[in-house]
C-alpha cells in the first residue's frame, strides 16, 4: 500500500520536475523573440545601426553598399522577418549568438569572458543579501514589541528608495576615498569585490527583509500557532519549527526573482566601479548600438532568470508539501 | 436559584469570578466579558451557549490566556486544580496547557500547520510536555489516531493535513488535545463549519472520549440545541456576561429569563420522525411554475484538460409550485448551490432544460431570454459580498429599478420605501451605506432588492446560514410573510433541516450532485425513505429540547430587539 | 457557514499579539500616530515644492544653471551656493532645480504610457477571462522574466538615446508588472457577487465598469500609480546616469549625478545631494502611495 503511494508521488514528481523543465525553456524562447522583435524588427534599419556601430555610436562613418548587403545577408537581413527568426533561432539553438559588431569576436567568447567576474560579483552579493536580509526579519520579527523592530523593519523601505549608483558612489566615497580601505576601481581581487557586492546586495536584501518579514508576521498571525500555543508548545519552538518554515516558502520565491535583478544591477555597478563584466559588456553594447551582443546578453540573464527559478521550483516540494503531492490529492471522507 | 446546591457538591476543578476581558484598537476598547462567575467540576460537561459577540469564545481563550496581545484580562479568581492561573507566567502556563487543559480549536482547516505531518503534530504535544520521545510518542500518536476513529493511522499519520478532509482534520484536533491526558478540555466551537452528519460524529466522539476518561469538557457553542443533547450544563452568555446558568434539563425545560426563553423560541422546531401530520396546505396541487429537467453541470479547469471535471450536478429534476416553497436540501458539495445558480440564470448548464410557464426560458442558441431577471431574483448567502458595501442603501434598492427603466425617479423612491417597509427596514437606514448595517439588517436590503422588480420566484441561497438564531428566526418569517402577501414562489437552498422543517412544502434531497429523495415535507421529513435523508434528519441537534420548543414557540413575545 | 464570533477588533499576531501591520505604514511610524500626520504632510510638500520647481524654476532661483565662473569651481555648500559649485563653477542648486522639469516630465511620459497600455491589457484580461487572460498573462509573466532595466535597455538600443526615449523605455518596460495588478483589481471587484447580482437584474457592462468597478479599484490603483511612480523616477534615472539620456550641458538629476562621479574624491556634494534630491522625492510619493493604499474605506 505505501510502495503504491510512494510509485504515484514519483510519476507526479516526475511529472512536476518535467513542467518545470518546459517552463524555463519556454522562458529562455520567450527571451529570444522578445528581443529579436524588439531589437530586428523595430528599428527600421538595423543594419545601418550595426553599420554605425562599427565605428563607436557615432553613425557618421558612410557605409558602401557592399558593406551594407555583405552585413545584411550575414545577419539574414536580407530575408522576410519570419525568415530572420527561424534563422537566428536555429542558430542560437545550436549555440551560435552570431558576432558582436564592436569587437569582431562571437557574442558566446564576448560573454565568456566576461561572465566569471559577473558571477562572482552576483554570488557575493545574493549571500550578503541573503544574510542581512534574513537577519533583519528574524530579528525583528522575533522581538515582539520593542523600538529596535520599529527602526529594523524602517530600513527596507527606505533602501528601495535609492538608486543603486548613489549606493555605489555614497560607498565609494567613504571606504576608497576618505577611509582608503579599499580599492576604488577595477577587478583587483577579492578587496575589490566587496563594495559592488554591497551596492547590489542592499537593494537585494531590502526586498528580501520585507518579504520575509511579512511572511513571519503572516504565518505568526495563522489560526494554527493559536494551536500551537494551546498545546503547550514553547514560543521559539512555535517561532523556528512552525512560523520559519511557512515564511521562507514566498521568501523563496522572491529570491528567485532576485537573480534577474542582480544581473541587471550590475549594469549601473559594474559602470560606477570600472569592473569588468557582464553588466559593463551591455553597457557598452548599448552604448554602441551592437545589437547582437545586447541580445546575446538579454537571453542570456533570462536563461539565468529561468536556471535560478527552475532551482526554486526544484526546492518547493521539499518545504511546501501542498506542492509535493499536489494540491487535492486524496481527499477522503471524514 | 437551583445552581448553588449543584455547586457547592464537590471543590470545582475550575473555578473563574469576577472574570473582566477587554480589548483594545488603536484608541477603541470593547469589553467582551463583564464580571463572569464560571466553574467546572471534574468530569463535567459544561456548555456556554452565546450568540454572535456574546464572549463566550473570549471567555474560553481567557482560561488558558491564548488572548491577542494587548487584550486586558483581569479577574479576582481564576483557579484550575489547585493552581492559581492569575499568577502564573507565560512558561508556568506552557505546563498547563495541552498537558492540564486540552483545547479543540472552531475552524479545524486553518488550525493546523499545513506544512507539517498529521503525526509530528500529535507527537509535537507529546513531547512538548516531555511525555514521550521517539518510537514511543509515535505509536502513542497512533494510537490516539486510531481512538479519535481515523481509518488506517499508519498512513494518515505521514499524510499532511490537506490531504484529509475537514471532518478528520477536527478528530485530529481533538487526538491532540486528549494526547497528554488533560483533565479539562476546552472545545471552542468544534463544529461549526462541518456538516450536520460529520458534525454528530465528531461531537459523538468528544462526549464518549471524555465520558471514559473522566475529562472535564467546556463546550463553547451557538447552537443551543447541541448543548441541550450534550451537556450536563448549560452557562447562557449575552452581551459579555451570563444571563443564566443551570442544568441542562432546567435551561430548556424551565428557563428563568426572557433572554433565554427567546433563544429557545427562535430555533426552529426539529422535525419528528413519524410524526407525519398533514397540515393541510397542500390540498390544491397547484400547476408547475417552474420545471428543471434533467440539469447537468460538469466543471471543468485548463485547456486541455479531457473530459474529466467534477459532476457538479448530475441529472436533477423539480417542479416548482407557484405560491409554494421548494427547499433543496444537502451538504456541502451537494450540488445545491449550483443547481440553484443553475436556476436563477447566473450559471448555465451543460445540459437539462428550464421551463418557466411550460417554455423555455434559453433561447435556442442558448441565451438566457432577455427579460429573465423579471420573473426570477437571486439573493445570495452572505449579504456582505452581494452588497456592494460603498454603496448607500436607497441606490442598492433602487438600482434594478434604474437598470430597467422602471418608472421615473419620484415613484423608484416611492417603491424603494415601499420596499423598505415591506422587509421592516427602518426609512432612516435608507441614507446610510452597506458598510454601516448589520447582517440582518443587509439580508433584508438584499431580499428588498430582488423584490423591486415584482419577480415571481426567489431563488434563496442559504440566507439565513451566516447569521445568529434569533435573527435568523426573523429573516424566516419575514420571507414567510413575503411570500404570502405577493404570491411568490422559492426555491430555498440549506443545509440545516430545522429550517426547512419551518418553511418548506417541498423538499429535494441531493447528495454528490445527484437527487437523493424527494417528496412533500410530511413525507421526506415525516418519513424518510433514503438511508441518506435518514442519516441528515437524525443529525439535527436539538433531540431534548423538542418538547419544550413546541410548548414555547406557539407564544412567546418576543423581548429581543429587531435584528 | 462563518460564524463570527468575536468583536471587531484588529487581527492580532496569536504568537507575539501584536497587531498585525496593516498594509500600509511601518511600524516606527505606527508607534506613534502623531509621526504619521507629520510623514504625510511632510511627503505632500516635498512633492508639491518639486512639481514647483519643474514648473517655476525662475521662481526658486534666479541663478542661470548654464553659467559658469572659473573663480568659484568646486566650493562645498553655502550660503551663496546652497548645495556648492561644480567643475565648471556652475551653482549646483541652480542645476538641480532646472533638471527637475526634464526628469518629472519624463517620469510622467513613461507612467502614462505605462499606466494607459496596462489598464487596457489589465481590464481586457480580466474582465474577457478565458483564453484571453491565459494568453495575456502567460506573455506578461515571460516578459516579468527579464528585468525591467533589460527591456529598456533593449529598447534604448532599438530606438536611440534621448530623455524622450527613456522614457518610453521605461514606461514599456514597467507595463507587464502594473497590468498584472490591474487585472487582479479588476478581477476582484468584476468577480464580486454584488456585480455578479447587478449584471443579474439586467445592469449593462458599462454601468457596471463606471458605478461597482471603478470606484474600487480607484484606491489601490492609484497606490499602485504613486509606487510606480517612485520607481520610474528610480529607473530614469539611473539610465540618465548611464548615459543614455540628456546630453551634458543640460541638466537632469540622473546626468548631474553622473557629472560628478569625475569628482568623487574632492566634491562630495556633486554626487550626493542630487542623489538625496532623487531619494527624498521617491520616499515622499512612496509614502503618499502608502497612504492612498490604506484610505480604501469600509471594504469588507
Amino acid at each position: 500500500m505505501i510502495i503504491l503511494v510512494i510509485q504515484v508521488s514519483w510519476y507526479r514528481m516526475a511529472f512536476y520536475i518535467l513542467r518545470r523543465l518546459l517552463n524555463a525553456v519556454l522562458v529562455i524562447w520567450a527571451a529570444f523573440t522578445i528581443s529579436f522583435l524588439l531589437l530586428y524588427l523595430l528599428p527600421s534599419d538595423p543594419v545601418s545601426l550595426m553599420l554605425s556601430s562599427d565605428t563607436g555610436g557615432g553613425g557618421s562613418a558612410v557605409a558602401t553598399s557592399e558593406q551594407y548587403a555583405m552585413l545584411a545577408s550575414r545577419y539574414g537581413l536580407d530575408r522576410p522577418p519570419l525568415e530572420q527568426y527561424g534563422y537566428l533561432l536555429a542558430k542560437a539553438a545550436a549555440g551560435d549568438l552570431g558576432m558582436s559588431m564592436q569587437s569582431g569576436k562571437t557574442v558566446i567568447t564576448q560573454i565568456g569572458e566576461a561572465l566569471p567576474e559577473t558571477l562572482k560579483l552576483a554570488a557575493l552579493s545574493l549571500a550578503i543579501a541573503l544574510v542581512i536580509g534574513s537577519t533583519l526579519a528574524l530579528v525583528a520579527s522575533y522581538r515582539q514589541d520593542g523600538y529596535l523592530r520599529a527602526i529594523l523593519l524602517a530600513l527596507p523601505p527606505i533602501s528601495m528608495a535609492v538608486p543603486t549608483f548613489w549606493i555605489g558612489l555614497v560607498l565609494l566615497q567613504i571606504f576608497a576615498f576618505e577611509l582608503r580601505l579599499v580599492p576604488s576601481l577595477g577587478n583587483r581581487g577579492f578587496s575589490s569585490l566587496i563594495m559592488p557586492a554591497l551596492t547590489l546586495a542592499i537593494p537585494a536584501a531590502a526586498t528580501i527583509a520585507q518579504t520575509l518579514s511579512k511572511g513571519l508576521d503572516d504565518a505568526a498571525s495563522q489560526p494554527f500557532v493559536r494551536m500551537l500555543r494551546a498545546k503547550g508548545v514553547p514560543r521559539r519552538t512555535i517561532y523556528l519549527r512552525h512560523i520559519l518554515h511557512n515564511a521562507s516558502i514566498p521568501a523563496l520565491t522572491v529570491v528567485g526573482l532576485l537573480v534577474g535583478n542582480i544581473f541587471a544591477g550590475a549594469v549601473v555597478t559594474e559602470t560606477v566601479f570600472s569592473r569588468v563584466g557582464i553588466g559593463r559588456l551591455l553597457q557598452n553594447a548599448v552604448d554602441v548600438q551592437d545589437i547582437p551582443l545586447v541580445q546575446g546578453l538579454v537571453v542570456l540573464t533570462a536563461a539565468a532568470y529561468a536556471i535560478v527559478n527552475l532551482l526554486v521550483d526544484l526546492i518547493y516540494p521539499l518545504i511546501d508539501p501542498r506542492i509535493r503531492r499536489g494540491v487535492g490529492a486524496g481527499g477522503d471522507a471524514a | 436559584m437551583a445552581t448553588e446546591l449543584l455547586e457547592t457538591a464537590t471543590t470545582p476543578l475550575l473555578e473563574i469570578t469576577g472574570l473582566n476581558v477587554i480589548y483594545r484598537s488603536g484608541t477603541k476598547t470593547f469589553q467582551a466579558v463583564r464580571n463572569l462567575d464560571l466553574s467546572v467540576r471534574g468530569g463535567e460537561f459544561v456548555a456556554i451557549v452565546g450568540q454572535s459577540g456574546s464572549g463566550k469564545s473570549t471567555t474560553a481563550h481567557s482560561i488558558i490566556d491564548i488572548l491577542p496581545h494587548g487584550t486586558s484580562r483581569n479577574a479576582t479568581a481564576l483557579r484550575f486544580n489547585g493552581h492559581d492561573l492569575l499568577g502564573y507566567s507565560e512558561r508556568e502556563m506552557q505546563k498547563i496547557r495541552g498537558k492540564a487543559i486540552g483545547f479543540v480549536p472552531q475552524d479545524p482547516t486553518v488550525s493546523l500547520d499545513p506544512v507539517k505531518t498529521i503525526g509530528s503534530q500529535i507527537v509535537e504535544a507529546l513531547v512538548a510536555h516531555g511525555l514521550a520521545t521517539g518510537t514511543v510518542a509515535a505509536d502513542r500518536a497512533l494510537s490516539l489516531l486510531d481512538e479519535v476513529g481515523i481509518d488506517r493511522p499508519q498512513q494518515r499519520f505521514a499524510q499532511y493535513p490537506h490531504e484529509i478532509s475537514g471532518g478528520m482534520r477536527q478528530r485530529v484536533l481533538i487526538a491532540i488535545a486528549l494526547s497528554c491526558g488533560p483533565s479539562l478540555i476546552i472545545a471552542d466551537e468544534p463544529t461549526s463549519g462541518l456538516d450536520v452528519t460529520v458534525q454528530r460524529k465528531v461531537l459523538d466522539r468528544i462526549e464518549k472520549l471524555t465520558r471514559e476518561r473522566q475529562t472535564a469538557v467546556l463546550f463553547i457553542t451557538h447552537d443551543l440545541g447541541i448543548a441541550a443533547d450534550r451537556a450536563d450544563r448549560i452557562v447562557v452568555m449575552n452581551e459579555g456576561r451570563i444571563v443564566e446558568q443551570g442544568s441542562a434539563l432546567d435551561i430548556t425545560r424551565r428557563p428563568q429569563e426572557n433572554y433565554t426563553r427567546a433563544l429557545l423560541a427562535d430555533i426552529p422546531p426539529r422535525p419528528r420522525i413519524g410524526a407525519a401530520t398533514s397540515s393541510g396546505t397542500l390540498v390544491e396541487a397547484e400547476k408547475p411554475l417552474m420545471e428543471a429537467k434533467a440539469l447537468h453541470k460538469q466543471f471543468t479547469s485548463g485547456w486541455f484538460r479531457r473530459s474529466g471535471g467534477i459532476k457538479a450536478v448530475d441529472d436533477v429534476s423539480f417542479v416548482l409550485e407557484k405560491g409554494r416553497t421548494l427547499a433543496l436540501v444537502g451538504e456541502s458539495g451537494s450540488g445545491k448551490t449550483t443547481t440553484a445558480r443553475i436556476l436563477a440564470g447566473l450559471t448555465r448548464p451543460t445540459s437539462g432544460e428550464i421551463l418557466l410557464d411550460g417554455k423555455s426560458v434559453r433561447t435556442p442558441s442558448g441565451r438566457l431570454k432577455p427579460d429573465y431577471h423579471r420573473d426570477i431574483q437571486f439573493v445570495y448567502q452572505n449579504p456582505f459580498s452581494s452588497l456592494d458595501p460603498r454603496w448607500k442603501i436607497e441606490d442598492i434598492i433602487r438600482d434594478p429599478l434604474k437598470v430597467n427603466r422602471i418608472g421615473d425617479a419620484a415613484s423608484q423612491r416611492q417603491r424603494v420605501a415601499e420596499l423598505a417597509e415591506a422587509v421592516s427596514l427602518p426609512s432612516n437606514l435608507l441614507q446610510r451605506r452597506a458598510a454601516e448595517l448589520s447582517g440582518g439588517q443587509l439580508q433584508r436590503v438584499a431580499i428588498a432588492r430582488a423584490l423591486s422588480l415584482r419577480p415571481r420566484i426567489l431563488v434563496l441561497d442559504e440566507p439565513t446560514s451566516a447569521l445568529d438564531v434569533t435573527v435568523q428566526a426573523r429573516i424566516l418569517s419575514l420571507l414567510q410573510d413575503v411570500q404570502r402577501e405577493y404570491g411568490l414562489s422559492y426555491l430555498f437552498v440549506t443545509h440545516d433541516l430545522a429550517v426547512v422543517n419551518a418553511i418548506a412544502d417541498r423538499i429535494v434531497v441531493m447528495k454528490s450532485g445527484k437527487v437523493v429523495e424527494s417528496g412533500t415535507k410530511q413525507d421526506v421529513l415525516g418519513n424518510p425513505q433514503a438511508a441518506y435523508t435518514q442519516e441528515l434528519v437524525a443529525a439535527i441537534p436539538g433531540k431534548k429540547l423538542q418538547p419544550t420548543i413546541t410548548a414555547t414557540h406557539a407564544a412567546t413575545a418576543d423581548p429581543l430587539l429587531p435584528a | 457557514m462563518t460564524n463570527i464570533t468575536e468583536p471587531h477588533v484588529a487581527p492580532a499576531d496569536h504568537i507575539t499579539g501584536r497587531p498585525r501591520p496593516d498594509a500600509g505604514s511601518t511600524p516606527f511610524v505606527r508607534r506613534f500616530p502623531i509621526l504619521q500626520n507629520l510623514r504625510l504632510g511632510l511627503a505632500i510638500a516635498i512633492v508639491i515644492l518639486v512639481v514647483s520647481w519643474a514648473f517655476f524654476p525662475s521662481f526658486f532661483t534666479s541663478t542661470d544653471p548654464f553659467a559658469g565662473d572659473v573663480l568659484t569651481r568646486l566650493k562645498p555648500p553655502s550660503a551663496s551656493h546652497w548645495f556648492g559649485t561644480d567643475n565648471l563653477g556652475r551653482d549646483l542648486y541652480a542645476r538641480v532645480i532646472y533638471g527637475t522639469s526634464l526628469s518629472l516630465k519624463a517620469t510622467v511620459i513613461a507612467l502614462a504610457l505605462a499606466f494607459v497600455a496596462s489598464s487596457i491589457i489589465g481590464v481586457a484580461a480580466g474582465y474577457l477571462g478565458g483564453i484571453v487572460d491565459e494568453i495575456i498573462m502567460r506573455v506578461m509573466d515571460v516578459l516579468l522574466a527579464i528585468p525591467n532595466l533589460l527591456i529598456s535597455l533593449m529598447l534604448i538600443s532599438a530606438i536611440g538615446f534621448g530623455t524622450i526615449n527613456i522614457a518610453i523605455a521605461v514606461g514599456i518596460a514597467s507595463i507587464a508588472s502594473f497590468a498584472r495588478v490591474m487585472r487582479a483589481e479588476v478581477l476582484r471587484v468584476s468577480t464580486s457577487h454584488y456585480v455578479e447580482a447587478a449584471r443579474s437584474y439586467g445592469a449593462g457592462w458599462f454601468g457596471i465598469c463606471l458605478r461597482h468597478v471603478f470606484p474600487h479599484a480607484r484606491g489601490p490603483v492609484s497606490a499602485l500609480v504613486a509606487i510606480e511612480f517612485g520607481s520610474a523616477i528610480l529607473s530614469i534615472s539611473a539610465l540618465s546616469f548611464l548615459g543614455y539620456g540628456a546630453v551634458p550641458p543640460t541638466p537632469e538629476w540622473g546626468n548631474l549625478v553622473a557629472e560628478g562621479r569625475n569628482y568623487l574624491a574632492t566634491a562630495w556634494w556633486l554626487t550626493s545631494i542630487p542623489g538625496l534630491v532623487i531619494i527624498l522625492t521617491v520616499l515622499a510619493v512612496n509614502a503618499i502611495g502608502r497612504q492612498l493604499n490604506r484610505s480604501p474605506e469600509a471594504s469588507r
